[in-house]
């Protein structure tokens, strides 16, 4: 009875989040015979203020047809979503530009060029697209002038970092496999075509651009040391795992090790490390399905922590950075049972409720078609885990949110309310921005530094990471959110690339904080 | 007897009552060749065919068996006992893949249900269809309760699919049926671990490798279940043994050892695992 009656309280006081779709559907090409594998790999979606009005803009990058592997109907075009406050967007693509041509996988934003005004790359089957932003609300194509036209292979993900500290963005550019439309094979899985295992293509390596400083990026994949490790990527996160004061790489591969790139040299090269460190494969020695990955500090340690998802009875492998490897903390954190039976994209960490203790969000799905042998089998719901403690368990309010081909994920506040909400993409479907119900009473500090590379403090133990990575194939750019709980203030510390330090004493709860260095 | 008669009678009435007759007496050569006759002499009358194919298959041809089952089910489409006899006929020759056509279509003939369900999830078992398989096992189950095998099957084929949430409770209610079966042991305590974590899996991990210590996937399940408790010490000796046949396991060992200072050894397995597990 006493179990009941804590039952019906937490429901009364765990109001749902509020989905909200888009006008758009994510485009695969798939078809109930053709199951070509880039038809189940878009998703991504990129969080940024692309007119500078101060609201979070919305990009979905959107897929094609086959056996083109282009955009050759008005359906496929990427869209983006102007905020007009009040959780209201307006469809502004064509205008600005971005409709593009090629069948895109994900985005990635970042002001490259330092201008103020946040630019846009967009990853797609044959190769990359740079928009430069002219600040007026309108993108240009510079993919070409940019010297990033060369490269025509599979880009499924990428990431603006400064790899050399020399405070410009050089560009990571991840390849998930060699695919080739004219000699794709047919799979059949339970009776059905259905999506080919990786095992299938071969692996293909990374690249690596760097920044000249005007307008042009050098591709120096091979002398950074690249080129000597291929791989089957999915997505990448961005942190300074070493310490050492540079960026590092770590790139989930779907079905093969896992690759650390540790920066050396001020980041002129980078020394594969993923065995070294321990997050070549998880514990149990098989290398999983590798997909999407977050890097942030779960445990407040002040260490950039990791996280990946993976398919089913992989788990979503969490490790804590020790400083000079990672743990598997999978098991220790309760996430092993929790996400045993789920299937992920989009993972971030994000204090979900404001608790100081972050939480993490994963978009799920399976790899396999909807159409394919499994069946409706591949939808899954979305699912949020919370900490406490060191912990995690279900986190409460996204009961209702339905199963469906989920895939790209990402957390910013977009109405400014205090409490970070949740932008998901589907497969075939609409994009759902989750409005946070926002209803508890903890309190909020929204530090707006968006270097990467930059670290944040607040309080005693909560750290950021800024990067302009996040989950699998996604991107957000925007202020960094922390939850306070209680605390009516917190002292903010800044570390930019290159370590000027900034400290703010005792910061006033419930705002957002504009710290420069 | 009946050979003699066959040689006589060439008629189409006599070769048939001979072939019945052969079939009785389970002579299926003699059957065999009766309706081999009638086949040559009337090609057009699908019977023959159907007869032909049950004689091989009692015979044990199911190659054969299975050719004339399929011409007889290309005239006559229509579910029934020849579903079934292919189907099995295609189990026999290892091709359970094959086999599921016709045993799902046997199941539209109403006759003798439970046996079609059986042979079905096996089929199903053997394509790797392990969903499938489980439910039809449960279909199965159903029909014949007392066959604890059955329901055995079933809690398998789910944990294969890796729904375990469904698996736990078959194998839970097996316990006492399966006391000291190694094998149910390692499955369910498999299962255990991977709901409810490595603590709850454990007991059976360890009941598993008393009865049968030569079964290496439970040395492998026991020996991570240790390791995920921060046992590294305990879970080197399962870890040992089960590598020797999943090199995935080297790198489980190798964290063992580093836990345990046995550098050296760790060094050696994560150069042995590096080296053993292929890179597609």
């Amino acid at each position: 009875m006493r179990l009941l009656a804590s039952l019906v309280l937490l429901a009364a006081v765990t109001p749902s989040w509020t989905p909200q779709p888009l006008p758009m559907v994510l485009k695969t090409g798939e078809t109930l015979a053709r199951k070509p594998l880039p038809a189940t790999m878009p998703g991504g979606l990129a969080i940024f203020d692309f007119d500078g009005d101060g609201r979070l803009d919305l990009f979905f990058a959107n897929g094609g047809e086959f056996p083109a592997g282009r955009k050759t109907r008005p359906e496929h075009a990427n869209r983006l979503f102007r905020n007009l406050g009040a959780m209201r967007f307006a469809d502004v693509t064509t205008g600005a530009g971005v409709t593009g041509t090629d069948y895109a996988f994900g985005a990635t934003a970042g002001d490259y060029d330092a201008d103020g005004h946040v630019d846009l790359l967009v990853s797609g089957l044959h190769g990359v697209t740079l928009y430069h932003n002219r600040g007026d609300g309108t993108f240009a194509d510079v993919t070409r002038p940019a010297g990033l036209a060369g490269d025509q292979r599979w880009a499924v993900a990428a990431g603006w970092f400064d790899k050399d500290n020399d405070r410009d963005l050089d560009l990571i550019v991840i390849h998930y496999v060699a695919w080739n439309a004219a000699t794709e094979r047919q799979c059949i899985v339970d009776g059905r075509p259905d999506f080919c295992h990786p095992k299938h293509y071969a692996a293909t390596t990374h690249s690596l651009y760097e920044n000249r400083g005007d307008g042009v990026f050098a591709d120096v994949s091979a002398a950074a040391g690249f080129n000597a490790h291929p791989g089957k990527g999915m997505s990448v996160a961005i942190a300074d795992f070493d310490a050492d004061g540079y960026a590092d790489l770590f790139i989930p591969n779907d079905r093969v090790f896992n690759q650390l790139f540790l920066s050396r040299d001020q980041g002129k090269r980078f020394e594969e490390a993923a065995f070294a460190w321990g997050v070549a494969a998880p514990l149990d020695g098989n290398p999983p399905s590798s997909m999407g990955t977050d890097a942030q500090d779960f445990d407040g340690d002040g260490r950039a922590d990791l996280i990946y998802s993976a398919l089913r009875d992989e788990t979503f492998p969490l490790y804590r950075n020790t400083g000079s490897s990672f743990e598997e903390v999978t098991a220790a954190t309760r996430l092993n049972v929790l996400s045993r039976f789920m299937a992920g994209w989009g993972i971030l960490f994000a204090d979900l409720d404001n608790d100081g203790q972050p939480d993490i969000l994963a978009a799920r799905s399976d790899a396999l078609s909807v159409t394919g042998g499994r069946g409706a089998a591949a939808k899954e719901p979305p699912s949020w885990f919370r900490q406490q403690k060191g912990r995690y368990e279900h986190g409460t309010g996204w009961e209702t949110l339905p199963k469906a081909m989920w895939r790209g994920a990402a957390a910013a506040d977009l109405n400014q309310d205090g409490c970070l909400d949740v932008v998901l993409t589907a497969l075939e479907g609409a994009p759902q921005v989750l409005r946070h119900p926002c209803a508890g009473a903890q309190r909020w500090l929204a530090v707006d530094v968006r270097t990467p590379g930059a670290r944040i403090r607040v309080g005693t133990s909560q750290w950021h990471f800024v990067s302009s990575a996040s989950g699998y194939s996604s991107s957000v750019v925007a202020s960094q959110h922390f939850g306070l709980g209680a605390a009516t203030a917190a002292d903010v510390e800044v570390i930019w690339p290159g370590g000027a330090t900034k400290i703010l004493k005792a910061v006033e709860a419930n705002r957002i904080v504009k710290v420069t260095p | 007897m009946i050979v003699a008669l066959l040689i006589l009678a060439q008629d189409p009435a006599g070769l048939s009552a001979e072939g019945a007759a052969a079939m009785r007496a389970k002579q299926y050569p003699v059957a065999v060749r009766a309706y081999q006759t009638l086949v040559a002499q009337d090609a057009a009358n699908p019977i023959w065919r159907l007869n032909l194919g049950m004689a091989h298959f009692y015979a044990a041809d199911h190659a054969a068996a299975a050719r004339a089952l399929e011409e007889f089910l290309r005239a006559k489409p229509q579910p029934g006992p020849a579903h079934l006899f292919l189907g099995v006929a295609r189990l026999k020759l290892q091709q359970p893949c094959e086999a599921i056509a016709p045993l799902e279509a046997a199941l539209q003939w109403p006759q003798k249900p439970q046996s079609r369900w059986t042979e079905l999830a096996d089929a199903y078992q053997g394509c790797q269809r392990w969903e499938a398989a489980a439910k039809a096992y449960s279909e199965a189950a159903k029909l014949e309760p007392q066959e604890a095998r059955l329901v055995r099957q079933s809690a398998h084929c789910w944990r294969m699919a890796r729904r375990y949430e469904l698996a736990k409770p078959l194998f839970a209610s097996l316990t006492n049926k399966y006391e000291g079966n190694a094998e149910f042991q390692f499955e369910y305590g498999d299962t255990l671990v991977r709901l409810e974590g490595a603590e709850a899996g454990l007991p059976w991990l360890e009941k598993a490798v008393a009865a049968d210590a030569n079964l290496l996937p439970a040395q492998a399940a026991l020996g991570r279940a240790l390791i995920e408790l921060g046992r590294p010490a305990d879970a080197v000796p399962p870890l040992e043994v089960a590598a020797k046949t999943d090199p995935a396991l080297l790198l489980p060992l190798s964290q063992a050892y580093r836990a345990l200072g046995r550098t050296a050894e760790a060094a050696r397995a994560e150069a042995d695992y590096k080296a053993r597990i292929t890179q597609p």
